[in-house]
Order: C-alpha cells, then structure tokens, then sequence
C-alpha cells in the first residue's frame, strides 16, 4: 500500500470514500430522520436547503478544517497532534448520538485498517490507548496519508462520502426518487471544490461550527417514536 | 453578583470575567439584568468569561442573557474548567435583536463559543456562528435557528454519571410558550438547547432545567436569587 504506483492513490482514495467501505455510516442521518419526521424536510428543495447550511457552517468550518490538520500531524507522524485535533473533533460533535456515531465508524475504520496490515491504526480501536479520542476524521486522515493521497483530494472526497450518505438517507426518509437522489447530489456536489478551499484558508482560532437546528434534530432523535437510523 | 455599571457594551469594548472556585468553595454568580450590546459598525465587541472549578468546588454561572441590538458584531466566549469531582451548573443565553420594538438581528455578526474542558481535556466545544439576517438566512432556515430569536445552553457536571432518571426529569419540563428544546448527555456532561420565540421562553426552560438540576447536582433545593425578580 502507498507505493507510490501512478494513479494507484486514486484507487486508494475511491476506496475509502465508497460507500461499500464496510464501517456502517449508511446507518446515521444525523438528525435527518428527525427532521423529515417533524415536517420540517417534506420535499427536494428542502433536503437540498438542510445540507447546504450544514455543509457550509459545520462541515466546512469543523470537519473539514480539522480533518486538514490531521493529515499534517499524520504525515509529521507527530500521535500528540493527531489526539489533540482527534478529541476536539470529537468535542465538537454536540449530542450523544453524534459522539456515539463518531466513536464507532473511529473505531470500524482503525479495525478494517489493521485488517489491511495498517499498523498504526491498532492504538485506535476499542479499549486500545488513543481510542478515547478515537474520530473517524483521524483515521481517515491516517488511511490518506500512507496511501499518498493528496490533503484537497482527501478533503473532497469525505465532504463527498459525507453528502452521499446524507443523500442516500434523505432518498429513504423524504422519500426521494433515485434519479431525484442524483440530481441533487449532482448538484450539491458543486459546492464541495469551494468549501474545501475555504476550510484549508481557516486559521486555528477560527474552527468549528455548530448550528442549533441541526443540534436540536439530533438531540431530538434520541426520543424519536420510531427509527430507522442510529443518529 | 455581577454588576457592571455602564450595562451595555460599545464599539471596541472588551470584558473579561475570570470566576475561579478554589477548594470546596461554593459559588452562585449571576447579574442583576441583561448584557446589553449595542450597534457597533467598526470594530467589534468580546465579552470572554473564564470559569474554573477547582477540586470538589461547587460551582453556578447563571447570567442573565446578552442581548444584541441591530447591527452589533459580538463574539463570546465562555471558557469552562472542571475538576473531576466539582460540581457545576452554567447556563448562556442571548437574544438577537429588541423584541419589544420588533428588532431583528438584520445587520451585525454573532460568533458565540463555549469550551469545556474536563480536567484540562476538552469535553465540549460548541461554536455557534449567527450572521445578520440581511447577510443569510440561518437566523429562520430549520438547520439554523429556525426563526427563533432567543437561544440559550445549560450545561450540568457532577462526579457521578447523570443516570436516565435525571435526563428523563429535563425532558418533563413544564415550560410554556412559543419555542422547543432539547435534552442531551455528551460522556458526563448534560446538555439543555432552547431555541425560542421569544427571551421569555428561554429564560423558563433554563431556568426549570435548572430547578431540576440543583437538587441533583448541588444536593440543595433551587432558591431563585432575589435579584432575578427586580
């Protein structure tokens, strides 16, 4: 892995951002489901409104950005700096089924790494010495960095990954036609090239984002009737 | 109490506030009335208050809410240190605009922040971004405030994990009025959301959820202070 073969961190990235990556995300809306079943998400306009503000006030300025200074404290191989942005990433996430999301597509992912002869993912799986501070961010970052992948193209490939799966799940709960599905991924997918620029001109004193709405729905899932989604 | 004077803030001002409850000490700290922050079309206004919960310290920061008129740019910032065996009840509020007068937040910025850190770990970190109703629509959009003018967080720390009793007590608050929130427990800190129509919303639900705290946080009954009701 990570040879440096041309094209193959590519290959590594479409693998990692697919959506068969065997760690369980298809299961977390995020508070979707909340909001389609209090009536706030009826229609395509609707969801497409959602994750715009989510995208540009949360992912960009949370996600995003601190997933860029990973890859800089992986590549620098320095483990201080990857706990330190690891745990603020994971403080920011505001609810416990965010933080729960977190914690377990965190440690999927460093299990599957170390499937893959990744080594350094073993301190991260659970009740290993980082998984405290355990993110999916940091493990992801961990994964693009030895497979030579490029920060921007690791970047939009989770914004990516991250609006396929908001995507999928609004499909399932609004519902939405496929080819509907794909007309607004299509068209959200526009946003990500600027949003990723915007997160690596972020200085420190400028990360996070939280938005009350999206933090409400996702507090409110929690007492949910009926649930098909694990956030 | 807090009291500060001039009670409103101007173009360039900054305030820091440090409330640091050293050993077994325990402290209730709130303000006499609300935190005014006025049109400021430069530079503009921080208010950063730094609480510190020393070693088996009680400790409550029960302000009375900020309110922002048209066209203040305001960033806040509240800093929350906790030892493992303190106790702590914070809450924050802020309201966007005069309500009275019909005042939204049209022009002017808020970036409000809110650090916890849990034995020098950071176990919370919230940071919300409110730009001018002329400038996004996040102020009415549902992922945003949805249209709610006030907004305000409690937050609860005790040695002993809260337990499904004491998130259950918070989610059977009998507020009344125009707004929602919203019960959560993030590892061992409990969080309340409130997102209201109007400042009266938010400030009953806060202070209900902290009616229901006090007993199991602090192991004393909620005395509302006098100062509240002037």
């Amino acid at each position: 892995m990570g040879d440096g073969q041309p094209g193959l961190a590519l290959q590594r990235l479409l693998q990692l951002a697919s959506p068969s990556l065997p760690v369980g995300a298809f299961a977390y809306s995020e508070g979707l489901e909340t909001a389609v079943a209090d009536g706030q998400i009826t229609h395509v306009d609707a969801v497409a409104d959602w994750l715009r503000g989510a995208f540009t006030y949360s992912v960009v300025p949370g996600d995003l950005a601190i997933t860029q200074r990973l890859h800089t404290a992986w590549r620098a191989a320095s483990i201080d700096d990857v706990t330190t942005w690891s745990a603020r990433l994971l403080a920011m996430r505001e609810t416990a089924e965010r933080r729960a999301q977190e914690r377990h597509l965190g440690h999927a992912l460093a299990n599957l790494l170390c499937a893959m002869d990744m080594t350094e993912a073993a301190d991260w799986r659970l009740g290993r010495a980082h998984a405290p501070a355990v993110t999916f961010a940091a493990l992801w970052a961990l994964a693009a960095t030895r497979w030579q992948i490029a920060v921007t193209d690791s970047l939009s490939a989770m914004a990516w990954a991250w609006l396929e799966n908001q995507v999928l799940a609004a499909v399932k709960l609004v519902p939405l036609g496929q080819t509907a599905g794909q007309r607004l991924l299509f068209e959200l997918a526009g946003d990500i090239p600027a949003g990723v620029a915007r997160a690596t001109a972020l200085s420190d004193d400028q990360l996070g984002g939280s938005l009350p709405g999206l933090a409400m729905a996702s507090a409110g899932h929690e007492t949910l009737y009926s649930r098909l989604y694990r956030s | 109490m807090l009291l500060h004077p001039p009670g409103g803030l101007v173009q360039g001002d900054r305030i820091d506030i440090d409330i640091e409850a050293v050993d077994a000490a325990s402290v209730l700290v709130t303000t006499p009335s609300a935190g005014k922050f006025y049109r400021t079309p430069a530079t503009g206004t921080h208010q950063r208050v730094g609480l510190h919960a020393g070693p088996n310290s009680r400790l409550e920061w029960l302000p009375q809410e900020a309110i922002l008129f048209d066209g203040a740019n305001v960033a806040l910032s509240l800093d929350v240190d906790l030892s493992a065996d303190s106790r702590v009840i914070v809450w924050d509020s802020v309201v966007l605009g005069r309500p009275a007068i019909e005042e939204r937040l049209m022009q002017g910025h808020l970036d409000t922040r809110l650090d916890v850190r849990l034995e020098a770990r950071p176990i919370f970190s919230e940071r919300t971004r409110v730009p001018g109703l002329a400038d996004s629509c996040l102020q009415d959009a549902g992922w945003g405030l949805g249209g709610a003018i006030a907004m305000g967080t409690l937050i609860a720390y005790r040695p002993e994990d809260f337990v499904a009793q004491d998130i259950e007590a918070l989610r059977q608050l009998a507020v009344s009025g125009d707004g929602r929130y919203t019960v959560t427990l993030v590892d061992q800190l409990l969080v309340v959301r409130a997102l209201g129509q109007s400042s009266r919303f938010v400030r009953e639900t806060l202070a209900l959820a902290w009616q229901a705290l006090r007993p199991r946080v602090m192991g004393k009954p909620a005395v509302a202070p006098r100062i509240w009701a002037t």
